[in-house]
């Protein structure tokens, strides 16, 4: 399944939930309008994709991406090959000779990375879960990079993150912001729905400047805990405003003015 | 002990033994918590039962008034300011340790939501409980090698026997797991002394504990329920 059938797919994905998320700037109203008007992935995200592809599927990373020829375009010559090569491009997307580079040098740190084959190799990459929520009722839906079973049964689900910082800490202080929390905890959810057993969630994380340095980083119980309760709420708010079809904005669900009130630390100066 | 303490609770011993309204003896009582409190027990002791705050209503409203106070103090830890239902249960559990309530609450937290004492206050409830003298901690095996262990020695007061707890060694802590808690790796002679008194109290003063575990066995228990996925994965 590519990426554009998983989306159009039935049940609620976790980028979409996290758009919910009031503490983070999100609203059902923003909600509403992402799931109507997708967004396109910017160039960052497009680097990402790269890598996770290169990564987790080598083998058909040429159905979906091919690296524009090193031409010069200013050239009758390199028009030419380069007219040749968008003609053969067939709906693949192109990437830059430098991406390439860039994304294959960080591949080969990730493949000499003590555990990394442990724990991505002989496993099913980028499967599809599916599940009803019990609570609500409502279809869930998750695509993890990498799960496998280990010798006890335990589903080991393994997300590959790219980014600038990956010292625990630094991870740990972005993973709270953007939700590395709450996927960790919808996908322990989703695994557990299809294995019959609780997972474990491992983040392979990889700065994306040279020298690609590589940490592994298992998310603790209190972590999954913590994402586990935003979950609960989200897929809460969710429902309710499939239910009532109120799809509410910063003004809240009964359309209330708020306060600006000063934080402590503003307020003692 | 500084020298006020001394003689209040010279004058506290000295008391004539005259009956007692229920209010003093609960006032006497709280005294002799704190001739208890030197953490250092020199000659055996009748245990002293304080009144039950649970069963009394005077005691209760008393220690309800001292929960009050304390509360507001901005002396008190933190986590139990503005709470006084968790320091009237501090209170209580001092009363029946014989130590002061500011040491169970600086010693006394919720961890993984369960009430628990923090790993350094075992040793003292130990020597609190006056029915040891001479408690120490005995190290054995090399430092940093996994025959490397810790145990408590003491002499039993009631009959001057020596008695020793249970040897924990640091092949102990990687067999059970506790060493997916960082700080065995970071500060293991600590936590070998800590994790010793705890297995000796529970062995020779359980009661002393009221049935709390330590901070420490909390957390280590907790990650040991995850057994190391590095070893899973160099084994597999």
């Amino acid at each position: 399944m590519t990426e554009r059938e998983y989306r159009a797919s039935e049940g609620i994905s976790r980028s979409e939930l996290w758009n919910l998320n009031t503490r983070t700037g999100g609203t059902p109203e923003k909600f509403k309008w992402f799931r109507e008007n997708p967004e396109e992935p910017t160039k960052a995200m497009l680097f990402g994709t790269i890598v996770h592809k290169l990564f987790l599927e080598p083998d058909t990373f040429d159905d979906e991406f091919a690296v524009a020829p090193p031409v010069d375009k200013r050239t009758k010559e390199g028009k030419a090959i380069y007219a040749e090569f968008v003609e053969s491009l067939n709906h693949r997307t192109i990437i830059s000779a430098d991406d390439m580079a860039q994304a294959t040098a960080m591949v080969d740190v990730l493949r000499q990375t003590p555990f990394v084959e442990a724990l991505v190799g002989d496993a099913d990459h980028e499967r599809c879960i599916r599940w009803t929520d019990e609570m609500t009722g409502e279809a869930c839906k998750i695509r993890v990079d990498s799960v496998r079973l280990m010798s006890d049964g335990t589903p080991l689900i393994v997300d590959y993150k790219t980014t600038n910082d990956a010292s625990a800490d630094g991870f740990l202080r972005k993973a709270l912001a953007i939700g590395y929390d709450f996927q960790s905890a919808m996908y322990c959810e989703g695994a557990e729905h299809e294995f019959g057993k609780a997972a474990r969630f491992v983040f392979i994380a990889q700065e994306k400047t040279a020298p690609y340095a590589v940490n592994i980083l298992e998310a603790d119980t209190d972590f999954i805990q913590r994402g586990r309760d935003l979950f609960r709420e989200l897929i809460g708010i969710y429902h309710e405003c499939k239910t009532t079809d109120n799809w509410w904005g910063y003004l809240g669900k009964d359309n209330s003015i708020g306060k600006l009130k000063l934080p402590q630390w503003a307020s003692n100066e | 002990m500084s020298e006020t303490d001394q003689k209040v609770a010279q004058t506290a011993q000295n008391a004539p033994q005259e009956p007692q309204t229920e209010q003093q003896t609960n006032d006497t009582a709280l005294v002799e918590q704190g001739a208890q409190g030197n953490l250092v027990a020199e000659k055996p002791t009748e245990s002293i039962m304080p009144t039950n705050v649970w069963a009394n209503k005077d005691a209760f409203n008393q220690t309800l008034r001292m929960a009050q106070m304390l509360s507001q103090s901005s002396l008190v830890p933190q986590n139990y300011q503005g709470k006084p239902q968790d320091c009237f249960i501090a209170i209580d559990i001092a009363s029946r340790l014989g130590c002061s309530p500011i040491y169970v609450m600086q010693n006394l937290y919720v961890v993984k939501g369960k009430p628990s004492w923090a790993g350094q206050a075992c040793m003292a409830i130990i020597m609190a409980s006056n029915r040891f003298t001479n408690v120490r901690l005995c190290y054995v095996g090399k430092p940093g090698q996994d025959d490397r262990g810790c145990f408590v020695k003491a002499t039993r007061l009631c009959d001057g026997e020596e008695v020793q707890g249970t040897l924990v060694t640091m092949a102990m802590a990687k067999g059970e797991g506790w060493t997916s808690n960082s700080k065995w790796r970071t500060m293991p002679e600590q936590m070998l002394g800590y994790r010793a008194a705890s297995f000796f109290a529970r062995l020779h003063c359980p009661d002393a504990l009221m049935g709390l575990q330590t901070d420490d066995e909390i957390i280590d228990v907790d990650s040991a329920k995850k057994s190391n996925l590095t070893d899973i994965l160099k084994g597999e």
